[in-house]
């Protein structure tokens, strides 16, 4: 799929909230999120000429989120990185919001980093053929998985 | 509520807070910025590598084959060799890639706006010395081609110049275009707040 830098900003604009979410989710800190957040985009961008379309965008865009987020979970390297520009920390900030959201988060980022990405399109409210073709598993490997992340989560405070 | 429905809820807050965010990539903005004024770097080589060696080996036959004066032959090279250089002064050197990388969006917005001006400047530089050469050259013919050849010759220079001038008019005038597009991207992200430096 072509598209013009104009274009892949709108997608990126579209959808910032996903790839956030995701980054937000694997990384320890903001510095890591932001890195994971550009390195994102890099893929992105560079995986768009292949992408044919066969299945959602949006699928689409988590597939390459996640695998970007789980690869750099396993390298965890550091290197720098220009910050990402927000009024927001979603690590720091005190607010109620903020609070239940780091709750969440604290709650995922115990799981392992590929339950993570199961969890985390199962909230999506995505169903398991969709997380399947996300992750590359079948239907009824995602249904056993999300049986045993539910039963850790219900250990998880 | 379970759990789970909590935790869905909290996903659906957590998005709702970055939807309300303008999560601006600094570095893929400038990657960007670079990459669309590329074209104009890519079309200054073919200027040196192609066009002026072109020029130079044309030239000289034309002035070797009709007994033209050396020194027009010489004035013609300095013409376009220094026009060539400014051109890759303006494109190649004066925005550098460490002004893409360390300096702040504005400052590198101000240096996209005088490169639009420097290549209008060009412009009247490549304007100044082309006049003169163009007279000499058709006092140059005029005293070398026989009469009754001169009408051919004099309408084949008109005709080469105006398609010459008329190329290199439209390939400015795209480049001046490809600043304007980025110069309004640039203040459009400055107007709506989003940029922070």
């Amino acid at each position: 799929m072509q598209v013009s830098e104009q274009e892949f900003g709108n997608i990126v604009r579209d959808n910032r909230a996903t790839i956030y979410t995701v980054c937000y989710m694997f990384a320890e800190g903001a510095d890591e999120a932001d890195d994971m957040f550009q390195e994102i985009l890099i893929n992105l961008w560079q995986g768009l000429p292949n992408f044919r379309g066969e299945s959602g965008m949006k699928t689409w865009i988590y597939r390459i989120s996640l695998n970007t987020c789980i690869s750099m979970d396993r390298k965890k390297r550091s290197r720098h990185t220009l910050p990402l520009s927000m009024d927001i920390d979603l690590y720091e900030d005190p607010d109620s919001d903020s609070r239940q959201i780091q709750q969440l988060r604290r709650r995922i980022s115990k799981l392992k980093p590929f339950d993570r990405a199961v969890v985390l399109l199962w909230l999506e409210n995505m169903s398991y053929e969709e997380i399947g073709t996300i992750l590359g598993i079948s239907a009824k490997n995602v249904s056993v998985k999300l049986f045993r992340i539910k039963e850790e989560l219900k250990q998880i405070k | 509520m379970n759990e789970l429905e909590i935790m869905k809820e909290q996903l659906e807050l957590m998005k709702e807070k970055l939807n309300s965010q303008a999560i601006i990539n600094n570095r893929l903005l400038r990657s960007s910025i670079r990459e669309r004024l590329s074209w104009t770097k890519r079309y200054t080589y073919v200027e040196i590598f192609l066009l002026l060696p072109f020029i130079y080996f044309m030239y000289a036959g034309l002035t070797y084959q009709i007994g033209l004066s050396w020194w027009l032959y010489a004035y013609t090279v300095f013409m376009c060799t220094a026009c060539v250089g400014l051109d890759f002064w303006i494109n190649n050197i004066y925005i550098s890639r460490r002004d893409y990388q360390n300096k702040n969006l504005l400052m590198l917005g101000k240096k996209i706006a005088r490169q639009k001006q420097l290549r209008w400047n060009s412009l009247l530089f490549g304007m100044i010395l082309f006049f003169p050469w163009f007279c000499w050259l058709g006092y140059e013919l005029h005293n070398h081609i026989p009469a009754n050849e001169w009408t051919g010759i004099f309408i084949g220079l008109i005709v080469g110049t105006v398609i010459g001038l008329v190329i290199g008019l439209v390939i400015l005038l795209r480049m001046q275009r490809t600043n304007e597009n980025l110069l309004d991207e640039i203040n459009d992200i400055e107007d709506e707040g989003e940029m922070v430096e």
